[in-house]
């Protein structure tokens, strides 16, 4: 968990599944995580009709053989529902992706926005990344994040340098957006694609909490 | 209106072709050859931007040159190498100098040139610089005033918005989501990464024929069956059949620039009916375009 804002409840309206089960993070909490306001968060969407199949705390989601642990633990809320809401870094993002198909197939969408905070680079070394854009769009990508991932950081799909898979700057990485591709068709949910906002915006990165 | 949109829209088959900017200022010999062989037989002359990040003259400077001369310039254009200031300050370069018809493209990565140390921008994309040439079209741009109200332009450049598509690229979809996306950003044509195989260019149509876009198909004038390999290998979206190269590599020698004009020209005339052009990359042979021309029996 590194510096994160609650997305506003439009944001998410209408892109989530009608159940969910609610992961927050609270690792890395000496720096700042907006508890409070993410329960607000949940509150309103259970106001919208979603219905919240289980709300856990956790903490240092981004360690994948510690969440893996956590969601088998969780695996009877999980089951009944149809995505998992997560307020936590890109990185904790990724790792619930990652991890929830050992206990169920379903979408991961990001109830957070991480944002840069100086002095301040994560707290251990994990193969995925989050670059701290300040415009979480995990949610929309199958959990899989282009903007730290892709060479290019591009958010439009894929730019046509891939060859067998893997992405034109080397052989041995994968083109994230194929992966991405691939993932969504799976899920039925490539329709997510035309949800991302054509044009990023380098300022939301530093609309952080100052210390 | 620009010759090129004209062309297209009358519904003629409609061929363009591509010139290369040097690395140094000697802009002559690419002018000499777009004079001598591509004049009158094409309707516009792609000018390629820095490509495959490889250090060079831009694009805007011989697309003047061209124009002087009488000949219609496709501005190509990449995201790699500067951010939205500077590309909407370009278009309008652009736009101030009479260059209506642009290419919008993403960009090879930095890593494919020679200056690997270089910051890769892409700030936009080749989606997102279409929604910018919209934009300025529309008087404004993709800033804000103090006031947050859409800025105005003194003076309002027209273009005519082009983009790329990889039609054999080893997974389609991807690549028939994201023309879409580029047409929905306001693409008015389009030009194709090299097609050898007509049956997956015929597949590849037939996906995105609601669109309703002109597309150019790509051609890329095999030099020899080293090449073709070469292409197999290392060119992403690329397929040549075995078939081509074996012709290749059978002919002698001096054959080979007439087995490459011949393959050439049987894409074009298989493929003619199933698209609205061809956009020919001779890289370096343009001699042989009026040839391949002839050989594609339009």
């Amino acid at each position: 968990m590194l510096v994160t804002q609650i997305k506003p409840t439009e944001e998410l309206d209408g892109l989530l599944p009608k159940s969910l089960y609610v992961i927050h993070c609270l690792g890395c909490k000496e720096v700042h995580f907006p508890l409070e306001e993410a329960k607000a968060s949940v509150e309103e969407l259970k106001g919208l009709g979603i219905k919240i199949e289980g709300e856990e705390m956790a903490d240092y989601v981004c360690r994948p053989d510690f969440t893996e642990k956590r969601l088998k633990l969780y695996a009877d809320g999980i089951k009944k529902a149809d995505g998992v809401l997560v307020y936590a870094c890109g990185v904790g993002i990724q790792t619930v992706a990652e991890k929830i198909t050992e206990v169920k197939d379903i979408p991961v969408f990001a109830g957070c926005d991480t944002v840069r905070l100086s002095g301040y680079a994560g707290l251990m070394p994990t193969e995925l990344d989050c670059v701290r854009c300040g415009e979480c769009i995990l949610g929309l990508t199958a959990g899989i994040c282009p903007v730290a991932n892709c060479a290019k950081g591009l958010v439009n799909g894929a730019c046509g340098g891939a060859m067998d898979g893997k992405c034109e700057i080397s052989s041995e990485k994968d083109c994230v957006w194929l992966l991405i591709h691939n993932r969504l068709k799976k899920q039925g949910r490539l329709k997510m694609l035309d949800k991302i906002n054509p044009v990023r915006d380098h300022i939301s990165a530093e609309k952080g909490v100052k210390f | 209106m620009s010759k090129l949109q004209e062309s297209l829209e009358s519904g003629k088959f409609t061929i363009t072709g591509e010139i290369g900017p040097p690395k140094g200022n000697n802009i002559q010999p690419a002018l000499d050859e777009a004079d001598e062989f591509l004049r009158d037989k094409i309707v516009a002359v792609n000018v390629t931007d820095i490509q495959t990040a490889v250090m060079r003259a831009g694009s805007i400077s011989a697309c003047v040159l061209l124009k002087e001369m009488g000949i219609e310039p496709i501005m190509q254009m990449v995201c790699r190498d500067r951010n939205r200031l500077a590309l909407q300050s370009d278009l309008l370069n652009a736009s101030i100098f009479g260059i209506e018809n642009v290419l919008s493209i993403t960009g090879d990565h930095i890593v494919m040139g020679d200056h690997l140390d270089a910051m890769p921008v892409f700030d936009l994309d080749a989606v997102s610089l279409l929604m910018a040439m919209v934009l300025l079209e529309s008087g404004t741009d993709m800033g804000k005033t103090m006031k947050g109200e859409p800025n105005k332009l003194d003076g309002v450049p027209k273009f005519f918005k082009g983009c790329v598509v990889a039609p054999c690229a080893e997974e389609v979809e991807p690549q028939a989501i994201k023309l879409e996306k580029k047409v929905a950003a306001g693409a008015q044509f389009v030009q194709t990464q090299a097609v050898y195989d007509p049956k997956a260019f015929e597949a590849f149509i037939k996906k995105v024929e609601h669109l309703k876009v002109p597309i150019l198909v790509g051609i890329v004038v095999l030099k020899g069956a080293g090449m073709a390999k070469y292409m197999n290998k290392n060119v992403p979206g690329v397929t040549v059949p075995d078939k081509l190269i074996e012709r290749l590599s059978s002919a002698a020698k001096e054959d080979v620039p007439k087995v490459a004009v011949d393959i050439a020209g049987e894409l074009i005339h298989d493929m003619k009916d199933m698209c609205q052009g061809a956009h020919i990359m001779p890289l370096g042979w343009d001699k042989f375009v009026p040839d391949i021309i002839e050989a594609a029996k339009l």
